[in-house]
């Protein structure tokens, strides 16, 4: 009843030990491969997709502009309407607004730049490791 | 109790790591080709605003020009202003794409000039034209 059983011996057991550590840190690189990369890539799809929105706006809003300004330090740009309040996008500590309301974040520099009519927008934007620029010009006068 | 058993024989050894491998090879493309997808869509995005900016430049100069010149010359001038900007920002702009830009004018029935603004970039490119008249 309790004869001797053959068992492991103590290399088997250091054996499948060790093939197990290989596995286990195998998918732990494995998971934290993917990770990493999702994250990259849902950051810069992310500052993408801002930038997409931000251009979008502005364009529409200098569309309807008659004029626009800048201030000194090209923080703040306004805009002036026909018939309507001036629109205001302030730029503050990496976030851009608009009338008051954060528009958007992110952003590494002032992007406003320009005059006479024609505004260059020099958005840079960065989140983790990931940076993102593009570069717009938008003119207000519709004469041609 | 702990009998020998009859283990797996080198080639299914083979054959499972095999598989295995392909499901990492392939895994590691899924991500790579991902990566690469939304890197274009923002290359295409920076290419499209790249055109779009000359354009915007023709129609703000164009209003301010000296009007005693023709149509042509004063859309040459721009251009050439135009090419000049362009060869001290676009590398500074964007380091890791190689953007290149080409302007050229199109006659319209005499009625005008298309702008025709040409971006490419990585075997691709875009195209974005606009037509002006001499008022």
């Amino acid at each position: 009843m309790f004869s001797r059983e053959e068992g492991f011996s103590l290399v088997e057991i250091m054996i499948v030990i060790t093939v197990i550590a290989v596995i286990l840190s195998l998918l732990y690189n494995l998971q934290l491969v993917g990770n990493n990369l999702w994250t990259r890539e849902t950051n810069y799809l992310e500052l993408q997709l801002d930038s997409i929105f931000f251009l979008k706006k502005i364009n529409q809003d200098l569309r309807e502009a008659i004029d626009f300004s800048l201030s000194s330090d090209n923080s703040s740009l306004t805009l002036y309407l026909d018939d309507k309040e001036p629109i205001r996008y302030l730029f503050n500590k990496s976030v851009i607004y608009r009338n008051g309301q954060k528009i958007i974040d992110f952003v590494k520099l002032t992007p406003f730049k320009g005059s006479s009519g024609l505004l260059t927008i020099n958005l840079f934007l960065k989140k983790g490791s990931e940076s993102y620029r593009v570069v717009d010009r938008i003119s207000i006068r519709e004469t041609f | 109790m702990f009998k020998s058993q009859e283990g797996f024989s080198l080639i299914e050894v083979l054959i499972a790591l095999v598989v295995l491998g392909i499901i990492v090879s392939g895994l590691f493309d899924f991500w790579a080709i991902n990566d690469r997808l939304i890197k274009r869509t923002g290359a295409r995005l920076q290419a499209l605003c790249l055109a779009k900016m000359s354009i915007e430049s023709f129609k703000a100069e164009l209003g301010e020009d000296d009007k005693s010149k023709s149509l042509l010359q004063r859309l040459q001038k721009i251009r050439a202003r135009e090419t000049r900007e362009e060869k001290i920002y676009l590398t500074k702009w964007y380091p890791q794409v190689d953007f290149k830009k080409e302007i050229s004018f199109k006659e319209n029935k005499s009625k005008g000039y298309w702008v025709i603004v040409k971006v490419a970039w990585d075997n691709q490119s875009l195209e974005l034209r606009r037509l002006f008249t001499d008022h």
